[in-house]
C-alpha cells in the first residue's frame, strides 16, 4: 500500500518548504519519527520525520525542490489505512505528472514556482513558459511572502492580532528567596550545569501550567484544546533580523539541569539549523524573554495556534516594601502573560501569576 | 536592381567564366540547347566551345571529368541537371572528391562546383522532384550551399570559387522565377552566415531552398494575427551554422524546420538534434518538423501540393504551436 510522505507543516506559518538533504534512500525501511531528511523553510533548516512506518519506495523530490506544504514528497509502501491512500495517491499523481517545458521548469525553479499552482496552457496541458511567467507576475504582486522571514513574521503576527482577542496582565515578581537558592545550588555545580535564573523561571512555569490547562494548548478549527504536555515555546532571536519560537518537547517530562541542557542546545540548534519539524509545529506555550536586553516588561503577541505567551523582563533590584513597611533593595522581574479571551480570560491569568509567585518563594517544589 | 533567380544565376555563371581563365562549364545541354532552364543561354557563342561543353549522358563520366580537371589545376563548373541524377554520380561526389584531400595527406585539392537543382513542385513525378541535399549534407569533406534569394543566387557561385574543397551549389527549381531586388555588388557576403530574414519573438521557423519564399510569406500572414515569426535561412547546410539557430532560440524558445526533404533521417532531423543538444533548457515546446510526407511524389498538381509542405500548411502548424 502506497503511502505519500507530505511536505510537514512546521509552523503555521510555513507555507512551502524547500528540501535540502535527503537521509533516505529508495528501498529504505523507515521506522515512525525517523529523521529522513531536512527542510528549508522561511525561517531556518529543519529536520523532517516521517510519521508512518514503511518502506521508502520513491522519492518525489530533488534536493533544492520546493513544494507546498501537504504535497507529497516520498512515496512508502506501508500496511493499513487503504482508502485514504488512495485519495493521497491520486491527488498527489496530479501533481507529479505535470508536463512542463524545459525552459519554464527552469525558470519555474529560480522563482521558487509551485508547479501545482500554475495553470496549464501548452497545446498538450503542459506548462509553459507564458504560464510560468505569469505566475511569476502573480507571485510578485499578491504574494511577497516565502523567503523573506520579516515578511513572514509580520504577516503571521498580523494575522494573530486580527483574530486573537488578546489580553494582557503583569506581575512584578519577587526573587529574592529564588536567588538565594540558585547560589546555594550553584556553589556544588560545575559551570556547564549551573543553573540560570530563565531557565528555572521556565521551570516555574512548566509547573504553574498543571494548575492552568486554559492556558496550555491550541485552539484550532473554533476550539480549544488542552495540550497533554507542556511543549515549551521559547522566543530566540535569529540573525539577521528575526525570531523564531521553536519549542523544547515534553518539557514538563524534564527535571531542572535536563531543562536547562535542553534550553541552551535549543538555542544552538535554532541559529545552526537542526530544529526537527515538531519542534516548530507543536508548541503549546511560549515564553519570551527581553531580559538580557535590559526590557523591563514585554508583551507578546501569540503564535497561534497557542493560546498565550509569557514575558520576562530583565531581572533587577529595585525597591520593595516588605510587610513591615521597609523599604529595602529587592530582587524582581516583571512577568507579563498575554492571553487569548476566546480561552480564558483575566481571572483565571491572575491566579496564574499568583501561583508563579507561589513557587518562586517556594523554590525547593520547582 | 531587380532581377529574377534565373538571372542572377546567369550573371554569377558568367562573371566566374569571363574571371577566371581555367574555368569551363560543363553538363548536360548547357551549350548548344542554352541550358535546361536557360542559365547558360547565350554562353556557347560568348565563351566558345572549349569553355561551355555539352556532355553525354553520363553523370558519373563528366562529374568524374570535372573532379579530374580540379585536381589537375582546372577550375570546372559541373552542371548536374538535377539532384536526381547526381544519384549516379554519388560515387564520383563521395568517394572521390569529398576524400581526396583527405587520403592523399592534404596534397590534392578538389576544387570543383558542382550545380544541380532540387526539390518538387513542377509535376515533373516521382524520378524528377527529390530533394537530397540532406543526403549530400552527411558527407564531410563537402560543402553545401542552397541559394534561396536572388542576391545568393547571384554571389554564392562567385564566393564558391574562392574555395579548394569541392563544393555543391544546389539551386531550386521552382525559385527559377523569383524576382528579388539584387545588390550589384556583395562586399561582405558570408558564404557560411545563415540570415535571419524575418525578426520575430514567438517562433523560430528554419529552412532553406524552395520553402523560404513560402515561411516568409507565412510570417507574413501570421503577422497579421500579432505573432511574429523569426524565420532563418540556413544557405548553407554544410557546415550548418548552429549559431545563428540557437541565438534564435534562446530568443523564441520554440522552432519549426521546414524541409522539403523527407523527414526520416534528414537535415531536419540533424538539426533537430542539434538544438536538444545544445538548447534544451530554452525549449518552451517539442521541436517540430514539416516535410514533405513520405511517399514518391505524384504527378497531379493536387496531389503533388499535397505531399509538399505549402504556406497554409506553416501558417497552420505556427498557429498550432502558437495557441
Amino acid at each position: 500500500m502506497n503511502y505519500n510522505l507530505p511536505m510537514p507543516s512546521l509552523g503555521a506559518d510555513m507555507d512551502e518548504g524547500k528540501i535540502v538533504e535527503w537521509k533516505i534512500k529508495t528501498g529504505d525501511v523507515i521506522k515512525k519519527n525517523q529523521i529522513i531528511g531536512s527542510v528549508e523553510t522561511t525561517k531556518s533548516v529543519i529536520d523532517i520525520e516521517s510519521f508512518r512506518e514503511g518502506i521508502v519506495k520513491e522519492i518525489l523530490l530533488k534536493v533544492g525542490d520546493v513544494v507546498q506544504v501537504g504535497k507529497p514528497i516520498a512515496v512508502l509502501d506501508i500496511i493499513g489505512d487503504e482508502v485514504l491512500d488512495q485519495v493521497d495517491t491520486l491527488k498527489s499523481r496530479l501533481v507529479i505528472r505535470t508536463k512542463i517545458s524545459p525552459i519554464a521548469k527552469k525558470i519555474a525553479e529560480e522563482n521558487h514556482i509551485d508547479l501545482a499552482s500554475v495553470k496549464a496552457t501548452g497545446v498538450d496541458g503542459e506548462i509553459t513558459l507564458k504560464d510560468i511567467e505569469e505566475s511569476i507576475s502573480i507571485k510578485s504582486v499578491e504574494r511577497p511572502i516565502g523567503r523573506n522571514l520579516r515578511q513572514a513574521i509580520g504577516q503571521f503576527m498580523s494575522r494573530s492580532k486580527k483574530e486573537i482577542p488578546h489580553y494582557y496582565l503583569k506581575k512584578r515578581l519577587h526573587l529574592d528567596q529564588l536567588v538565594e537558592w540558585i547560589d546555594e545550588k550553584n556553589k556544588n555545580l560545575i559551570p556547564d550545569e549551573r543553573l540560570l535564573l530563565p531557565v528555572v523561571l521556565m521551570k516555574a512555569v512548566i509547573i504553574s501550567l498543571k494548575k492552568f490547562p486554559e492556558l496550555n494548548g491550541f485552539y484550532k478549527d473554533n476550539k480549544f484544546a488542552l495540550s497533554k504536555n507542556v511543549n515549551l515555546g521559547i522566543a530566540i532571536s535569529v540573525k539577521p533580523d528575526g525570531v523564531m519560537a521553536p519549542a523544547i518537547l515534553d518539557a514538563d517530562k524534564l527535571n531542572m539541569s535536563e531543562l536547562n541542557i535542553a534550553v541552551k542546545n535549543l538555542a544552538i540548534r535554532t541559529r545552526e539549523g537542526g530544529l526537527v519539524g515538531r519542534e516548530l509545529s507543536e508548541g503549546s506555550i511560549t515564553i519570551t524573554n527581553l531580559g538580557d536586553m535590559g526590557c523591563d516588561e514585554v508583551f507578546g503577541i501569540i503564535f497561534p495556534p497557542q493560546v498565550s505567551i509569557i514575558g520576562f523582563g530583565s531581572m533587577r533590584k529595585e525597591p520593595v516594601v516588605d510587610r513591615q513597611g521597609i523599604v529595602r533593595a529587592g530582587f524582581v522581574v516583571d512577568m507579563t502573560l498575554s492571553a487569548d479571551h476566546r480561552v480564558s480570560d483575566g481571572l483565571l491569568a491572575a491566579r496564574f501569576l499568583n501561583e508563579m509567585q507561589k513557587k518562586l518563594n517556594d523554590p525547593s517544589t520547582l | 536592381m531587380r532581377s529574377t533567380y534565373r538571372e542572377a544565376l546567369r550573371l554569377g555563371l558568367e562573371e566566374v567564366l569571363s574571371n577566371h581563365k581555367n574555368s569551363f562549364l560543363i553538363g548536360e545541354d548547357v551549350g548548344a540547347y542554352g541550358g535546361t532552364y536557360a542559365v547558360s543561354k547565350g554562353f556557347l557563342n560568348l565563351f566558345g566551345d572549349e569553355k561551355i561543353i555539352d556532355a553525354p549522358l553520363s553523370e558519373v563520366g563528366f562529374t568524374g571529368l570535372g573532379i579530374g580537371a580540379a585536381i589537375g589545376g582546372m577550375r570546372p563548373i559541373v552542371e548536374i541537371m538535377t539532384i536526381n541524377f547526381a544519384l549516379l554520380a554519388f560515387d564520383q561526389i563521395i568517394n572521390s572528391a569529398s576524400i581526396y584531400n583527405f587520403m592523399s595527406g592534404g596534397q590534392i585539392t578538389v576544387p570543383v562546383i558542382l550545380r544541380m537543382t532540387s526539390g518538387g513542385g513542377r509535376q515533373l513525378a516521382a524520378q524528377h522532384s527529390n530533394s537530397f541535399e540532406g543526403w549530400l549534407a552527411h558527407i564531410p569533406g563537402l560543402k553545401i550551399f542552397t541559394p534561396a534569394t536572388v542576391e545568393d543566387a547571384r554571389f554564392m557561385l562567385v564566393h564558391a570559387m574562392k574555395e579548394d574543397s569541392p563544393v555543391i551549389i544546389i539551386e531550386h527549381a521552382v525559385l527559377l522565377n523569383l524576382i528579388e531586388d539584387c545588390p550589384e555588388v556583395c562586399a561582405d557576403f558570408n558564404l557560411y552566415k545563415a540570415q535571419v530574414k524575418k525578426i520575430g519573438k514567438d517562433v523560430t521557423v528554419i529552412t532553406y531552398g524552395g520553402m523560404l519564399p513560402k515561411c516568409i510569406k507565412a510570417s507574413e500572414e501570421l503577422l497579421k494575427n500579432g505573432h511574429e515569426v523569426e524565420v532563418i535561412d540556413l544557405r548553407c547546410l554544410r557546415p550548418l551554422d548552429n549559431e545563428t539557430i540557437f541565438n534564435s532560440i534562446k530568443k523564441t524558445h520554440k522552432v519549426l524546420i521546414v524541409d522539403e526533404g523527407y523527414k526520416s533521417g534528414s537535415i531536419s532531423a540533424e538539426i533537430s538534434a542539434r538544438i536538444m543538444e545544445s538548447c534544451f533548457y530554452d525549449l518552451d515546446a517539442p521541436v517540430q518538423r514539416l516535410c514533405r510526407r513520405e511517399i514518391p511524389i505524384p504527378y497531379a498538381r493536387h496531389l503533388e501540393e499535397l505531399i509538399i509542405p505549402q504556406t497554409e500548411n506553416i501558417v497552420s502548424k505556427i498557429e498550432e504551436m502558437l495557441r
